[in-house]
């Protein structure tokens, strides 16, 4: 009986924190943000794209005359590629905006 | 942008009630139409009979009508009211008619009204801008003046400037009137010594990355332009400043009228690329896409009049590289919030621009740290989309396309002037100026190597 109620527990927590860890994947998918990656210029751009998408980075842009790529990942996602060989920087990408079309002064 | 909506014809109408204001005014440019007319009209009721004359609008016209009355407070925006024809406002007695249902009923400013008609007059509605833009629009007498003012104090500071370096001989004197006759261009190409320059871009492809360009401005008629857009919009410019800041880097030498000569690289190639949308705004990830394409297409010089208060991005200072490695050289605004230099400005592989007024001053909100080169910046007349045509406006963002253009001149002077080699004239041959003389650990960190001169 002990045994039996002892692993029907176990089996609850099981359940329990299966439901919990899929919270927190899901949770770190939909934050995803979008991602400017700076390669070193030493791999073939084609190569960085494909480990990029293998990493679980949407590539976006090629950008091959300046060696950039943009796309949208998670925190984690990001970090590691920073460490990923012929990756120079992973930033985020950045909002730019011009003062309004009325204003006298301009950027 | 406000949705289109369909007028009674059962097509999609561009100078519908509820057509946004950008709809109407490219519908105005396809149209050629300089009038300032929308292609809508404005109804006025007679005095108290505007109950009657909404329901002559629905019973004779056989309209849809909205009433201002239907929405909260009275205030209708144009967007919401769906595919009505006319939009009432029984407060002023007037009301908005759609142009597409106007012309249907041959509603026009010509348009017979009976006498015991509920309508008093029908007139075209016109397009409103703030008051700076109508006043700026055409080069007036008060607009000449203070040109002539701000090319005087130049003058004189150029002058002290002569006595100060014992340059106060024959030479200063020849100098001097050699300015004065080239009266006829804006302060700031004076400034740079542009009108006496021999050089006009030609065969030199400038690209400049901002947010489009009136693609028929008359000033720029028959010019090649090669342009593509990273925003999802249009190439045509209805922000006014990517227009503004083409003008000077490649306006015409002589536009027409009592214009003054605005433009730098006149014979230049013109290359656009729309990073920034209409309303001024944009991502990296775009302004990256267009520096890829300029450097893509050998652009020679790259101008960009945009920026983040933010720290050296690695991938700006990436693109800085690739570009000098290609032959190109991307000049970028510092910025005008008064503080460190933008990005991306701020990465070493970028020349860093920042602003100056007529009297040769550092603007108060240019900002300081990483600037390379001085340009005109204060007070700049230029090209702006039509119907406006022409605008005076401040900004290191005004101040880099003049170093774009003169490097557009010194790069037409050999084929290896360009990159890193174009940098350097631009630096060593840049006019110093008090109080900014060296010795300054090399650059001073407000005006850099000083104003920006053209070969």
């Amino acid at each position: 009986m002990f045994t039996r109620g002892f692993f029907i527990v176990l089996l609850f927590q099981a359940l329990v924190a299966d439901q919990q860890s899929a919270i927190t994947t899901n949770t770190a998918m939909s934050e995803s943000k979008k991602w400017i990656v700076t390669t070193t210029g030493e791999r073939d751009l084609d190569e960085v794209r494909q480990d990029l998408t293998k990493k679980g980075f949407k590539v976006e842009q090629v950008l091959d005359q300046i060696g950039c790529l943009t796309g949208s990942a998670s925190e984690e996602v990001a970090h590691q590629l920073r460490s990923m060989p012929g990756i120079a920087d992973v930033s985020p990408d950045a909002d730019i905006q011009l003062p309004p079309a009325d204003d006298p002064v301009t950027w | 942008m406000a949705k289109k909506t369909n007028g009674s014809s059962g097509g999609s109408s561009s100078n519908g009630v509820s057509s946004s204001v950008e709809e109407l005014l490219l519908a105005a440019m396809e149209r050629g139409d300089d009038s300032l007319e929308t292609g809508r009209y404005l109804v006025t009721f007679k005095e108290g009979a505007s109950e009657d004359g909404l329901r002559s609008l629905g019973t004779t016209q056989g309209m849809r009508v909205a009433d201002a009355r239907d929405f909260e407070d009275q205030a209708a925006t144009l967007e919401n009211v769906g595919d009505a024809d006319a939009l009432v406002f029984p407060e002023i007695n007037v009301a908005l008619i759609g142009g597409e249902a106007a012309q249907e009923r041959s509603m026009n400013a010509q348009f017979e009204i009976a006498s015991d008609s509920p309508i008093e007059s029908i007139d075209p509605e016109y397009f409103q801008f703030a008051a700076q833009y109508a006043q700026l629009a055409e080069p007036t007498t008060t607009g000449s003046a203070e040109f002539l003012r701000g090319f005087l104090q130049a003058t004189e500071i150029i002058a002290k400037e002569m006595r100060i370096n014992g340059y106060g001989n024959g030479h200063s004197q020849v100098e001097l009137e050699e300015e004065i006759q080239v009266l006829g261009a804006t302060w700031g190409l004076n400034a740079c010594k542009v009108p006496p320059s021999v050089r006009s871009g030609v065969g030199i492809k400038v690209a400049v990355l901002d947010t489009g360009f009136d693609l028929g401005h008359p000033d720029f008629a028959g010019r090649p332009i090669a342009s593509r857009s990273f925003v999802g919009q249009p190439v045509q410019d209805l922000n006014g400043h990517g227009t503004h800041c083409t003008g000077t880097a490649c306006g015409p030498k002589a536009p027409a009228g009592t214009t003054p000569r605005y433009g730098i690289g006149f014979r230049s190639s013109i290359f656009i690329g729309k990073v920034l949308t209409n309303s001024g705004s944009g991502t990296m990830a775009g302004v990256l896409a267009g520096m890829n394409w300029a450097i893509a297409n050998k652009c020679a010089v790259i101008s960009m009049s945009l920026g983040a208060p933010i720290g050296v991005q690695p991938a700006y200072t990436a693109a800085g590289q690739a570009a000098l490695n290609n032959n190109c050289l991307i000049i970028a605004a510092a910025g005008n919030h008064a503080g460190p230099t933008g990005a991306p400005a701020n990465s070493p592989t970028v020349m860093a621009v920042a602003s100056l007024d007529s009297t040769l001053r550092p603007a108060s909100t240019s900002a300081f740290g990483k600037i390379d080169i001085s340009g005109p910046g204060v007070n700049i007349f230029s090209s702006w989309p039509r119907p406006t045509r022409y605008r005076t406006i401040s900004g290191t963002s005004m101040a880099t396309p003049h170093v774009a253009g003169c490097a557009a001149l010194w790069a037409e002077t050999s084929p290896n002037m360009r990159g890193i080699t174009l940098w350097r004239k631009l630096e060593q041959t840049a006019r110093r100026f008090p109080p900014f003389f060296p010795p300054y650990p090399p650059k001073h960190p407000r005006v850099g190597a000083g104003l920006v001169q053209a070969p």
